[in-house]
């Protein structure tokens, strides 16, 4: 992995505000490598065995993945096939980006829903080692597709905005993550 | 009826450009919706295929990798190896080779790997006069050891996909690497030979490889650790690849102190990165295969699958042979994800070792990384090298000839896979 696939293309306020979820997931990936490391050192030095620590360690995994997704987002960085995409005239190309943009708001939009009604029930619960509140386990992940939703909400109303200036550039991309 | 709709709907969303974790997400939650199932199985089966102690291994390898690439380390591992195979004729292919097994042992991916070691190889390659196809072509092939030799990414989810452990195959992989390794080393001699591939420039002197032994000799002893580690019981998966960026902290800033506060903050952004976005497909997946599992899917194709045949080696050519057009169409994880459920169980019943399947699926799906039309590491390969798509694949083609003879290999012989972990594993 190139450190530039990481740089940004464009940034505007969309882009800073995920950036700020992304800095999270950043800092939630050091607690959990030294979680992880913890839990080897009690269990091998001292034959304790660190519940909370697994669950703090799933809780910034959760965080990484819904928190970090937003920016991915607008930056364009999501593992896709864009072979079809890259032969297809300008304007159809803009025309089928914006109807996948519409589909990803979709997407976001049924899994607030589930998730909505999920939480009504499971809520009302806490998590089994730390006793977290389930509201306070799940909110990374609610908080993400929110902005996941609202990421994709952007990029639509700026493919529009690109048809009607007539700009038929393709959107900056370097293909996705490269893993 | 469901799974088709959801089956052809992401296809069709995939093909058009829509990202891979949306096309299955939007497809399975349409599908879910349309039938009237409660649409808190979207969220819910999302979020609990992630919360998962096993996946924390896939961050955790990705931020080791990432590190030893930012430490410079990856850099040491190259010129020790080039010191002692470089000389030979087409000594830097070799030397590819080796230095992707020896890196496979501390990252998991293939695509990992073409970006840590790629541009380093291709530039020098390139610098001694080596044809452009062959320098891409055997940063390609040499880039599928590291999902093969543990850790591996893709052998980790599959042991999620399929129920299976995930130390067993783990360990499963490391015969099967060493083969790959070898037909690759074979097929770069041949090659040498007739297309009078040049030597390397760089000189051997004992007190020369010496001097870069030992420094790259911490290095080199992560991947003993981290397999001592799995063999012994010390670790789990999940806490090897902890401990693996433990020590990857430890070389970068005590032995090697080269790894800086702004090299950390970069492997860290490229690890959430690459991990939001392969664990989304993750997640998307795990929605795709709660509506194969409402359909039956897994118990239709077990039935369809033995009614073929119960030869366990006849089956496993089949799955190759379907595995190897996925490949091609489909990005790995997502294809092991939707695929290990539904062919595990069928196979197993004829008899063959889970721990088999999962080295030959894997092996099959990066065999797909060189192959068009999604063929990410020839993509990959093409921007780092600045080279034509198609000048890329016809650097691939001469190489899928030993991958395809180490898959007959590992098919045809499942102790390959089967007998390390066996031994290691009780």
């Amino acid at each position: 992995m190139t450190p530039d696939s990481t740089a940004p293309a464009r940034e505007g306020w969309p882009e800073r505000v995920a950036s700020w979820g992304e800095a999270l997931a950043m800092a939630m990936l050091l607690a959990m490598a030294a979680l992880v490391v913890l839990q080897v050192i009690a269990r091998d030095g001292f034959h304790l065995g660190l519940a909370w620590a697994d669950e703090l360690a799933r809780y910034a995994g959760l965080t990484i993945v819904y928190l970090t997704s937003p920016l991915l987002l607008l930056r364009n960085r999501h593992v896709l096939v864009d072979i079809l995409l890259n032969i297809l005239p300008a304007r159809l190309r803009i025309a089928v980006e914006c109807i996948n943009d519409v589909l990803m708001v979709l997407f976001g939009a049924l899994f607030l829903w589930g998730g909505w009604v999920y939480m009504q029930r499971a809520g009302r619960f806490s998590t089994p080692a730390l006793g977290m509140p389930n509201l306070v386990f799940y909110a990374p992940v609610m908080l993400g597709m929110v902005l996941l939703f609202a990421a994709a909400v952007i990029r639509a109303a700026r493919q529009v905005a690109k048809l009607r200036r007539g700009d038929l550039t393709p959107p900056p991309t370097d293909g996705g993550i490269k893993l | 009826m469901m799974s088709l709709s959801a089956l052809v709907l992401f296809l069709i969303m995939m093909i058009f450009g829509l990202p891979i974790a949306f096309a299955m997400g939007v497809s399975a939650a349409v599908v879910i919706w349309w039938n009237d199932f409660p649409m808190t199985v979207v969220a819910q089966r999302s979020v609990n295929a992630l919360d998962s102690t096993p996946l924390l291994a896939v961050p955790l390898f990705i931020f080791a990798a990432s590190l030893f690439n930012h430490a410079g380390i990856t850099r040491h591992l190259f010129e020790v190896i080039r010191i002692v195979v470089g000389r030979i004729r087409g000594g830097l292919g070799h030397v590819t080779v080796l230095t992707n097994l020896v890196f496979s042992g501390i990252s998991g991916a293939a695509l990992a790997d073409i970006g840590a070691l790629g541009s380093t190889q291709i530039k020098l390659m390139r610098e001694q006069k080596y044809r452009d196809e062959f320098s891409a072509g055997i940063t390609m092939a040499a880039a599928t050891i590291g999902p093969i030799f543990p850790p591996s990414i893709p052998l980790i989810i599959f042991a999620a996909a399929a129920e299976v452990s995930a130390v067993k195959l783990l360990l499963a992989g490391i015969v099967p690497a060493l083969i790959i390794a070898a037909l690759l080393m074979v097929q770069i001699a041949i090659m040498a030979r007739v297309q009078k591939l040049p030597r390397d420039t760089v000189a051997f002197t004992w007190s020369g490889f010496g001097r870069t032994f030992l420094v790259a000799l911490p290095a080199l002893v992560a991947p003993v650790i981290l397999i001592g580690g799995l063999v012994t019981g010390l670790f789990g998966p999940t806490e090897v690849a902890g401990v693996t960026v433990a020590y990857a902290f430890f070389l970068g800033t005590v032995v090697y102190r080269e790894l800086t506060w702004s090299g950390i903050v970069a492997a860290a952004r490229e690890t959430v990165q690459a991990t939001a976005s392969v664990l989304l497909i993750v997640a998307s997946a795990a929605l795709m295969a709660w509506v194969f599992t409402i359909d039956q899917i897994p118990t239709i194709a077990a039935e369809l699958l033995l009614s073929l045949s119960r030869d366990p080696l006849v089956l496993l050519f089949i799955v190759n042979g379907l595995l190897l057009v996925v490949g091609m169409i489909m990005e790995s994880i997502a294809a092991i994800l939707i695929l290990a459920p539904i062919i595990t169980p069928a196979l197993m019943q004829a008899g063959v070792d889970p721990v088999q399947l999962g080295v030959v699926v894997v092996l099959n799906l990066m065999i797909g990384l060189l192959t068009p039309p999604v063929g990410m590491s020839l993509y990959m390969v093409s921007i780092i090298a600045r080279m034509p798509l198609h000048r890329v694949i016809a650097g691939a083609m001469p190489f899928l000839i030993p991958l395809l003879l180490s898959l007959l290999v590992i098919t045809l012989w499942p102790a390959a896979s089967t007998w390390l972990p066996n031994q290691l594993v009780k």
